[in-house]
């Protein structure tokens, strides 16, 4: 089928054609969905490697599931956002138990990220953010990754992780309060101070 | 400076800010989903089963071109012997006829010899 009439047809349609023996329809899937589950994934783990290896995952699970996928279940983002879900789950999951290896609360994860964030005198905020993110628990961070950054509704929310839609706005706003919390304490290294200093002269 | 807001914006930054795959992931999912997909099943070869007679004589039949025409041909085999079994003579007289001899005509006996065959002995 011609590329311009597969692009206007949803991700449910291009799955069935994909199972039918369709060649452009994998590409397409890939180019609309793989960004989105690396972006998910990069941001709970915070490490783009792993984060290459989930998406890759889950993108092959999809592949799987084509044949067998039946429509108006669930959007397939959706489903894609819960297998990237439970997979980084997992992940992090075997970090822990992993000796030796780095935890978010283990003291030196502590002084990684310390590190990390006081390298950001360069402004590099996007940086502090992740950093930031991966010091929340499991399930806040999950929330507010796909509440403020993915960009989803909380019913969707809901179903990706299995909650109810109270339960998810109450991890959102947990999450972000931590989040500010963990950031307040870092203005200095961010550059605010200088930020505040340039409005106070401008004004 | 708001924390709320600043915090916001932070988002609101990361969430502008895209993670591109690179080519290298590209391709290993496209050859995933290259080896994921399925395939249309290649015909199995028609194995015919054994047959019996009847089956044999009905692939005869169709064959011929079907029962019709395998009706027709018993038909024409039947005329064949009866021709065969009687008199040719009449025939020679039609073939007179044909070729214009007309004094033939009124002499011909269409079928001479068929008292042969019903002609009890």
């Amino acid at each position: 089928m011609p590329r311009d009439t597969l692009d206007v047809l949803s991700d449910e349609t291009l799955l069935v054609l994909y199972a039918n023996g369709d060649p452009g329809a994998a590409r397409l899937l890939t180019a609309r969905l793989a960004p989105r589950a690396l972006g998910y994934a990069t941001r709970l783990l915070s490490d783009r490697a792993e984060a290459e290896d989930v998406t890759q995952e889950a993108m092959l699970r999809l592949w799987k599931i084509a044949p067998q996928w039946r429509n108006g279940e669930a959007q397939i983002s959706t489903w894609l956002y819960r297998v990237v879900t439970n997979l980084c789950t997992d992940l992090r999951r075997a970090r822990r138990k992993r000796p030796g290896v780095a935890l978010d609360d283990a003291p030196e994860v502590a002084a990684s990220t310390e590190s990390a964030v006081s390298s950001l005198m360069q402004a590099d905020r996007m940086t502090a953010l992740h950093a930031a993110l991966g010091q929340l628990p499991d399930r806040q961070r999950q929330a507010v990754v796909l509440r403020h950054i993915e960009g989803l509704a909380n019913p969707e929310i809901a179903q990706i992780m299995d909650l109810g839609v109270e339960a998810v706005e109450s991890l959102t706003a947990r999450g972000k309060r931590a989040l500010a919390a963990i950031l307040a304490g870092r203005k200095a290294d961010l550059g605010y101070d200088d930020d505040a200093d340039e409005s106070e002269a401008v004004g | 400076m708001n924390d709320d807001m600043d915090l916001d914006n932070w988002l609101a930054k990361a969430a502008a800010t895209p993670v591109s795959p690179s080519a290298a992931l590209t391709a290993r999912i496209l050859a995933d989903a290259d080896a994921a997909q399925p395939r249309p099943q290649p015909q199995a070869a028609r194995v015919r089963p054994s047959r019996g007679l009847m089956a044999w004589l009905s692939d005869l039949a169709e064959g011929l071109g079907g029962r019709r025409a395998l009706a027709g041909l018993s038909l024409a085999s039947v005329a064949g012997l009866f021709l065969g079994v009687a008199d040719p003579s009449a025939l020679q007289s039609l073939a007179g006829l044909i070729a214009g001899d007309l004094t033939a005509v009124e002499q011909m006996d269409l079928l001479p010899a068929t008292d042969i065959l019903w002609t009890e002995n």
